[in-house]
Order: C-alpha cells, then structure tokens, then sequence
C-alpha cells in the first residue's frame, strides 16, 4: 500500500485577483472564466478553504466593492438584501432589529465581530453548508434569491437554491444579485419587542415574550425566531439550527407554521411534517409534542465531530416545541426523553 | 527496555524540607517588602501588546531554508521503502533526509530510549516521522513532503489502553506495558469490610491541546566549528540541547539554546519543541545553512503532546458518619506510541489520586499502556486533573449517598495540620485546606446558593442552576521521580552604573516569571526591582536548571537569586564596612539603602547603594555572583507509592456556579469561587491572572475541549472544531489569595500555575451533577453530554473495547 493524498495547507497561486467596480463589470468575468472564477465578499469561507488546499480558484472575483451591492432596502412588498450585505449591515438595521428577530440573532450570534464585519449574506447562501445561519431564516420566512447574469436575470426560492453542500442551481455565470424576503411575513410580534432577547444569550434559549395585553390576542399576527446550538457562545459553527415562522389566526390557532433547520441535512430541511399537525388547529401542549414528534420525519442529520445524529435530532424536536411554546404562550419546557421524541 | 535516566533511591533520611533559606524574606532577616508583594507592570508587557516581541518566526538569517516534516500514512504500519526522488527534485529544494542521514543517535526519548527522530521501519502513530525536507520556500517545502512517496505494510492498531492490554494485542513495543506505579497503605480488604456505604466508578477524561497560540517552532544558526545556536519557542532549552547534540553526535558545550519569546506553553513546550528542534538541527547541518521550523496549527494539534487520556477504575467506601474507610483504584493511562514523559506525570497521578483526605487504607495500580494514539505529556496538573476528577466527582456521589452536604464531607475528611499524606509523609507546616474550602464556601454562599437552586430547579424546568466544589492537594516541585535534576542556578552581576543583570535557567512562556525573577532579585539584594534586567535563557549564560515545570520556576529561580544576592551583599557589605570604619556584618541593604541592622533602617541610611558601588568599581571588586540550589533529597519507594513525594504542597478550593439550558444541554458558567493557598504572592496581579487563566483553560477541558479521533487520526485538529473557550464563555472569577509565608519556598512562596487548573474541570462537573441531577464520569461534559443525559440515553465517550476486571 502506497501513501495517501498529503494535505499540505499550501494555498495554491492564484492567478488573478479582480475587484469589481460595477455588476456589469463582476458579470463579465464570471462570463469569461466560470467556475474557475470564485466570487467573495468577505472570503470568511473560501479563504479557509484555499488555506487548506481543498479549493484552488484560478481567479478571485471581489464583490465587496461593487456600489449599492451591501444595501439593505425595502419594496413596496419586499425587504431587499444586497448580497454583499453583511451580518453587521443586518444588525444595525432596525427594521430588521424588531421585524425580523430570527436575522438578526442569526448575525448576532454569527462568528464573531471581525467574521460578522466581513461576512455577507450572500455569500452564506451561495456556500451552501447546511451550517449557514442565516439561510434557515430566508427560507422560514419564504425568501427568494435573485441570480443576474449577462444573459439576464432570474429569481428562484431561497428554498430551492441550495442541492446539496457546497452545490446549488446558481449557473457558472451567474452572481447572487440580492435577497429577498416578502414584507407580508414580515409584520411586527404584537405582544411586543425584547431587546433583551436579541443580546447574544448566554444560554442560547428562547426569551418568553410577555403575554397579549388586555386587548387580547389580534385576528391576525405573526411572529419569527432563531435558535441555535454550539458548545461556545461565538466562532462556533452550529451544531443545529432552526429559524421558525408562524402566522396566526387567534391566540393559538396556527394558520401557517414553517420551520428551516440547519445542520440537519444535506441542505436546510423544511418541517413539514410538523407544519401538517398543527395548521388550521389550536395549539395545546398535547399538539405541540405531536408536531415535536413529527420535526423527526423530515431531517436526516450525520453525525460528525460536532455531535451524534441523535443528538442532533434531540435539538430540533426541542427547538419546535421551544418555538411553539413560546408561540401558544405555554410554560417553556426542557428536553423530554428521547425514547418520547425519536420514537 | 531500560529508563536512561534512572533515579535511584537515596540511602540518607530526607533533609528537614525547611531548611535553606526558606522564611526569611530575603536572608537577612528583613521584615519589610519593597518589591515582593507590589504588582509592577510586568517588565514584557509593553512589546508584547504593541507587537514588537520577536517570536520563533519573527527572526530572519541570511539564506535562511525552511523545514517540513513528512509523517506516517498509517497509524500503525511497517515501513517498505521511501522514494524522496519527487522531492528531491523540485525547484528550491536543498535536503530530503531520512533517518540514514543522521550523523549521532537516531533517538529522541526524554527518558526512555525508545523514540527515533526518524522512522526506523516501524511506523508506530500517524506522527511518526519518516524524512524532512529543507527547501527556499516553506510552500516549495510542504508539497515537497508531500510528493515523497512511501510504500507500507499496515499492521493492526491498538487505540486504548484496554485493547494494547487484550491478550493478542498488537505489539506496539516490547511489552505494551511502560511502566506501572503503585501506592500501598493499610489493609483495603478491611477497610471496605468496615464501610456502610461503598460506591464504584470508572471515570474517563480525555485529551486536550495545550493550544497555545504560537505554534512550535525554532531557527537553528550553524555556527564554528560546527556548532549550532537554537532559537526556540521552549520550556526546557537543556532538553533542547540534549536531544540535539544526541541526534547529531556533537557535545553540550556546542550546542547553544536560546529561548525566544514564548507565546504560551502550558506543558506543551516542556519535552515536545526538542522534535522539531532537531529536526531542524540535521537539516542546518545537512545544508551548512539556518533552517527554520514552524509548525502550522494542524500539524502542531496533530504531531505534539497533549494532555493524557485516562480511565480510572475508582472504589471508595466510608462509614455512616461519611469517615472515609478505604479508596481503591485502577488508572490506565493513554501513553500513546511512545514513553516521552508519560511515566512522571503518571507518577503525579499515583500519588495524588486520593486527593486532600486522610484515608488509612489505600490501594492504587497505575499502568502506563503504549498504543498507536497520539502520544500524552506534560500539560498543566501533569496528570493531577485527570484524578482530581475522579476523587472529587467521587466525593459528591459519596456525599449524595450519605445525604451529607458535600462540603461537609470534604471538611470531615481534609487534611489538617499534622495529618500524613498518601505517600505516607506528614504534611509540612501549616495546612490550610479546611481555610481554603471556608474562604471558597463563603465567597460562593454555598449554603444558600445550594437551597436556592434546589428550590429552583424543583420548580423551573428549563433552565437549571447548580453550585459544585472541588478540592485539592497539589505536591509543589518535582515528584521524588524527579530528584535528580532538580536543582538550579543563577548569575547576578552588578554593572558600573548600578544596574543589575540577571540570569535564571527557567523561562518565561507568558506565565511572568521575568517579572517575578526582577522582583525577587531586587528584594534579595535590596535595591529598586527598575535596577534589575533579567535575560531571556540562554544555554551558555546559565547552570542546566532543570525544566520550566510542576509550578516550580518562582521558587527554583527564587532560591539561587537569594543565594547570589548574598553573596554580592557580602562584598557590598565589606566596602562598605572600610567606608565607614564599621564592621561588615553590621550592615543591612534594603530599598537602595545602607542601615545598620542594630539600629534599623529607622535610626537612618548610613550609605546610599550606589556610592557603596562606585567604590567596589574603584577598588576593582568582583560584583559577578552565581547562586545555587538544590532540593533536599526525596527518599521513595516506587513498590508502595511510600516517601517524600514532594516537599512542601499547597491547597485550593474552587467552586463553579453554572446553568443549564436542558432544551440543547448547553452550559452557561457563570461564575467561580476559588480561595488558592499561594504561600506568598511575588506579585499578586499576575497570581490572580495565573488563577484565571486556570479557571478558564480548565474550563474548556471540562465542558468543550474534546479531540476525536479515528484509529489514531486527529480529525478535529484545527480551532474549527476543536473548541477552547472565547472572552465570552468566560465566567465571573472571585479570587482569594491565602496567604502564609512560612514555607520552604524562596520568600515563603509556593507554586501556582498548575493547582489553577486542577480542580477547574472538577468543580464544573460537581456543578453540572447537581444541576442536572445526574452523575457525570465522563470528560469533556459537553453540550450533547449535559442533553442526552436528560434525554435518559446512555452515551459512553470511550467505550473500552476490552473489560477489565479489577
């Protein structure tokens, strides 16, 4: 038996380095050299890639500096990200502060400040890890990506973006232009905005948001959060992450439910399952440990130096039934015992 | 096979440990402190923070060649052929070499000869070596080892202790066995005979990276006559020097180590950075040329120590009134495919495994176990961490079973003054245990808090509080195995101006001790610290002083500074005595001052220091001292564990207050409590620093630090995912200094860098178990741990392959 390949940790030469000016300009680029060219923001990713000689681009293509292309606007029926927006652009965003809390506890419990600074969402998409926060969050709240190319410009579901890791529908001439997330899921929590909740948490939870005032619950309201797991409180990829978005129609009653988990699969996996028991019903906690049980047909999660399958699967059940219970305004509860969850 | 280094028993009784120059502030009966106790800045910190310290790979020669190292493909393999042809070949390249090429001994074992610099044919761990290359580009030299192709036979792998033991076990070396240590008291049989309630453990901890954040590395300078200068990221520059005049042939005094500014050691650069540093070695002597080494973070993860895995097979047994009977244990220590220092911190673990309570009947078995893992050193606590678990998660399981306070225990068990310690020794003077777990109680407000969390945890389900302690006796200095090279000494010079030049044979790795050197000099001699320049160590300045560990450089660097400062106060002393027409032995120095030691320094300074030496220059005096120590003997017998394991111990509690997140297991730690008996703080800012640090490094081993590895094969060996704990995990840390200087150490001082650590981890698990109400054997207690434990699934992080029966 002879030797195996030798990782030398050796980034390889590259032969051009292209910092874009205008879209037109990074379009033309990726026209000519395709997949030999990598696009980047901030290279929070890639950079680690090439240091570890396991991608060698021909060419880098820098977005960073391309005008407009960070922006963080908004439609008459759409939020609209740059896909160089960054997780510090999202945090010093108050729109996105008090209606979108699951992006910006995606951002703030991101990396650290300097992976934060430089980082940009669409890069996070475009890199395809199941690992990469702020996806589950686009895609709970039904976001879309938009590709340009100098053919033209389309726009896909966020949730059909990625295939696999690493792989998505994204051509060898494309960009990730923007990223947007429709302004109708987007409506404020009535019971009220934590700030507290949008520190980075010691313990990683759900804060409970107080109850409904003495009005009472709307006809109609709507609420998103984020949740993640690691072992530290930043620099720590997710062990398991889930972004969940609900549309209510009374104090329990459940119109929409959608939940994005990361790490639990090739891609971010969608709980279906769990949106099928509980929409169009009123929550009780009977009903939310159903739905609990059913997040587990709808995720597939390795294990992997960062935790077991089992383990992994544990944390997206508790993750549900933390989501909806703080949702249906119930008393938090911790972990049950795996043979009531998995089972 | 047969130690190197074989420490024989003394004949003579142990020395009174008190001897020397032990209380008395600086020899000479001065009462009062002018350096010792005040927290200066630390005379490295300014450069450091503005990035002007020049480390390992700072330093630039001219046609200076860059080394790689190419290691094995197997984790356990016979090595076929070696074609370095593609190598050899490429651009830039100056030298492939194999283990042929080397000119002395190809073996590098510290204290066992069993470890080539390179690979012999039997490749027996994925860091075997097999050749190294020099090359103009470190790049041209990475893929150069990476083009050398090696042709294996793979041969079976034994990955725990429990396997290498098995009967058919692939045979690692001669025998799979290194070493074994035992302690012998009482009559274990009896003592369980006596108990009402006996509990039974095995307890498993695994590895951790020293992570510190400079790598390895060094520069070796061919010099005349071909000699070599080593500039080298170090604990230990004789172990340096020693390995690499054995690897190319040549003696001591050819061989000049300097220690550059070291980012961080930790233990990891006590035996390791020889490796390198030879390797290094033969390829500056190879191609006449500097060569430098500079491992990346994964090489580095990979191919250096780490602290050893252990499981421990763990028995005790106490009466109703929770008096502790009998204690009975088993430890398999992980050594790896080579001896390195696997059997001294194995020796650590012996003796220290029962912890800081009085225990007739002992009985403990220490293996030392080759297998094809990466291999275990020396790292904080040397082996102490890993029984501190055990005995202290022990003890409260013990407590739960007597439905005893756990604190109360402790205090009904601890050692006092007077008691005997394991090794069959009585503790030396005082014994401030039973302070130390009050200080620690009364910072946390352990009674309370415990009330508050039960009550709390009864009725909040999501998340949980808990509140654990753990205790200590930790053996300042070298264990008796170690007597042999401990000893030390220092030069003081006196320049024209006034000015002092000190040099110590330990170093500084970013623990201070330059700092507590230039304080203690000054104190000794009297004169301002901002007088004192303490030189980084250099080979050829300084005695061989032994190694930069077991908390010992304060005191080994204390003690021939005291013993040079005297002798330079008696010639300061006889000038001016003739100045003054007084007698010599009138005089005292302190502060800069001459005063007579009749009258005090009150009844007014007769002589300004720097007059006195403007007139030692006049006279043409010599001003240039060396000082020296030597540890009293340590009689031991290695058949019973019976002896004077260590000469002076120092005592800790720390307690850990934590939170649970019982959706994901999460662990937020909130805060530690932790009273450290220092003997007396040098410089109480950077003792406190040391504790806090300790707290945190052990932190990460008890709840997040965990290497995986498959076969043999680190597969988490970059900081992606191999996690130590950010500014962010870092919990609030309550510090309270005992202090007690009456002990042997230079100034009354004991040591502090590895008793910080030790209980760290264990706290964390006792305050984890009482939040969670589960029993905790198993190391790191990470996230997944803390909720499949909740989740009611029994998950084991190192399941022995083989059973062992006691």
């Amino acid at each position: 038996m002879t030797s195996h390949s030798v990782e030398t940790y050796v980034a390889n030469p590259v032969e051009d380095f292209i910092r874009a000016e205008s879209i037109e300009q990074a379009l033309e680029v990726r026209a000519k050299f395709g997949s030999e060219c990598y696009p980047l923001v901030g290279g929070t990713d890639l950079l680690v890639l090439m240091r570890a000689g396991r991608w060698s681009p021909r060419v880098i293509l820098d977005l960073s500096r391309i005008p407009g292309f960070a922006d963080i606007r908004q439609t008459d029926s759409e939020l609209v990200f740059g896909a160089g927006a960054t997780a510090a652009d999202c945090l010093a965003n108050e729109f996105i502060r008090t209606n979108f809390p699951a992006m910006y506890k995606s951002c703030a419990w991101l990396g650290g400040p300097q992976i934060q600074n430089a980082g940009s969402l669409g890069g996070n998409m475009a890199t395809a890890s199941p690992a990469g926060d702020t996806v589950p969050c686009v895609i709970a709240l039904e976001g879309t990506v938009v590709l340009k190319s100098k053919r033209g410009e389309r726009t896909v579901s966020a949730e059909e973006f990625a295939i696999r890791p690493r792989k998505t529908v994204m051509e060898e001439d494309e960009l990730i232009a923007e990223i947007r997330v429709p302004l109708a899921n987007l409506a404020s929590d009535p019971r009220g905005f934590q700030p507290d909740a949008m520190k980075v948490p010691k313990l990683h939870t759900v804060v409970p948001r107080p109850p409904f005032g003495s009005g009472g619950a709307p006809d109609s309201w709507m609420t998103n959060d984020f949740l993640k797991a690691g072992p530290r409180l930043a620099q720590v990829i997710s062990i398991v992450s889930m972004a969940g978005f609900v549309e209510m129609s009374g104090p329990r009653t459940v119109k929409r439910l959608r939940l994005a988990f990361g790490c639990a699969g090739p891609k971010t996996m969608m709980g279906k399952s769990a949106s099928a028991v509980v929409e169009g019903k009123e929550l009780t906690e009977e009903l939310i440990e159903e739905a609990v049980r059913a997040v587990q047909q709808d995720i597939t999660p390795l294990s992997d130096v960062r935790g077991t399958a089992e383990y992994k699967r544990m944390l997206c059940s508790n993750y549900a039934r933390l989501f909806l219970q703080d949702v249906g305004g119930f008393k938090l509860t911790g972990t049950r015992k795996a043979s009531e969850t998995l089972a | 096979m047969a130690p190197v280094h074989s420490p024989k028993a003394p004949a003579k009784p142990a020395a009174n440990p008190q001897e020397g120059n032990g209380h008395s502030a600086n020899g000479n009966g001065a009462e009062q402190f002018y350096s010792v106790g005040q927290s200066p800045l630390r005379v490295d910190a300014r450069d450091k923070v503005t990035g002007q310290t020049q480390y390992a790979d700072d330093l630039h020669f001219t046609g200076l060649l860059h080394g790689a190292i190419r290691c094995s493909d197997h984790p356990h393999a016979k090595v076929l052929s070696i074609d370095t042809s593609a190598a050899e070949a490429m651009e830039g390249v100056e030298a492939v070499l194999t283990a042929k090429d080397i000119p002395g001994e190809n073996q590098i074992g510290i204290i066992f000869n069993d470890q080539p610099l390179l690979c012999d044919g039997h490749a027996r761990w994925y860091g075997e070596r097999i050749a190294v290359v020099a090359a103009r580009d470190p790049r041209v030299a990475r893929r150069a080892v990476a083009a050398i192709k090696v042709e294996y036979e793979p041969l079976p792998g034994a990955f725990s202790p429990e396997e290498a033991l098995a009967d058919g076990a692939p045979k690692i070396h001669e025998s799979n066995i290194l070493d074994t240590m035992h302690v012998r008291r009482g009559d274990t049989e009896k003592g369980f005979a006596e108990c009402d309630v006996v509990i039974e453990n095995i307890y498993r901890v695994n590895y951790q990276e020293h992570a510190y954040l400079e790598t390895q590395g060094c520069v070796v300078v061919p010099g005349y006559g071909g000699s070599m200068t080593i500039h080298t990221s170090c604990q230990c520059p004789f172990y340096v020097q020693k390995g690499v005049k054995t690897i190319l042939g040549k003696q001591a005094s050819q061989i000049r180590v300097l220690q550059s500014p070291t980012g961080g050691a930790f233990g990891g650069k006590e035996d390791y950075p020889t490796e390198p540093a030879a390797c290094a070695a033969l390829l500056a002597w190879a191609t006449g040329k500097p060569v430098k080494m500079i491992y990346q973070r994964e090489d580095d993860v990979e191919w250096s120590s780490k602290r050893h895995r252990m499981a421990i097979y763990h028995r005790i047994g106490a009466s109703k009134d929770g008096t502790i009977k009998a204690v009975h244990l088993k430890v398999l220590e992980d050594v790896g495919a080579y001896g390195g220092l696997s059997t001294v911190v194995a020796d650590r673990a012996n003796i220290s495994s029962i912890g800081p309570y009085n225990v007739e009947n002992i009985h403990v078995d220490t293996y030392c176990v080759y297998t094809n893992n990466l291999f275990g050193g020396a790292f904080r606590g040397f082996g102490a961490p890993q029984v501190t678990f055990a005995h202290e998660s022990a003890m409260d399981k013990l407590a739960g079973e007597l439905t005893m306070d756990p604190i109360a225990l402790r205090k009904k068990n601890g050692f006092r003054e007077g008691d005997t310690m394991a090794s069959g020794q009585p503790i030396p003077g005082r014994v401030p245990l039973i302070e130390s777990i009050d200080d620690a109680t009364t910072l946390a407000n352990w009674e309370a808090r415990r009330a508050e969390y039960d009550a709390h945890n009864a009725t909040n389900p999501l998340v949980r509080k808990g509140l654990g302690a753990a205790a200590i006796i930790y053996g300042v200095n070298l264990h008796a195995g170690g007597e042999y090279i401990n000893r030390s000494g220092a030069h003081m010079r006196i320049n024209e101006d006034g000015s002092v030049n000190i040099s110590i044979g330990l170093t500084e790795m970013g623990q201070g001790l330059l700092t507590a050197a230039v304080q203690m000099a000054a104190e000794a001699l009297g004169i301002s610290h901002e007088l004192v320049y303490c030189n980084q160590i250099d080979t050829a300045l300084v005695p061989d002083s032994g190694p930069t560990v077991a908390s010992r450089a304060t005191i080994m660097s204390g003690f021939p500074l005291v013993d040079a400062a005297k002798k330079l106060r008696r010639t300061l002393f006889h000038r001016a005595g003739e100045m003054l027409n007084m007698p010599a032995d009138d005089f005292d120095l302190a502060n800069g001052k001459f005063f007579s030691k009749k009258k005090g320094l009150s009844a007014g300074a007769l002589l300004d220091y720097m007059d006195v030496v403007g007139a030692c220059f006049a006279k043409r005096e010599n001003l240039t001292e060396v000082g020296w120590y030597r540890t009293p003997d340590q009689p031991w017998d290695k058949a019973t564990g019976q002896g004077i394991a260590y000469h002076s111990f120092a005592f800790a509690t720390q307690i850990a207050d934590v939170e649970i997140n019982t959706a994901s297991g999460q662990i937020d730690v909130k805060n530690f409590y932790c009273a450290h008996d220092v003997g007396r703080a040098i410089n109480p800012n950077m003792v406190t620093g040391q504790i806090e640090g300790g707290v945190v490094q052990g932190m990460g081993w008890g709840i997040m630090e965990e290497l995986h590895l498959r076969e043999g094969k680190a597969l988490n060996p970059g900081f992606t995912d191999y996690l130590i704990p950010t500014s962010l995990d870092a919990p609030k840390i309550h510090v309270k200094l005992l202090e007690d200087p009456t002990v042997a150490g230079p100034f009354g001082i004991k040591g502090i860098g590895e008793p910080s650590l030790i209980p760290a981890a264990s706290a964390l698990a006792n305050a984890i178990s009482h939040a969670t109400d589960h029993h905790f054997t198993e190391l790191p207690i990470t996230p997944e741990r803390v909720l499949m434990a909740l989740a009611g699934v029994d998950q084991k992080m190192l399941e022995p392959a083989v059973s062992m029966s006691w």
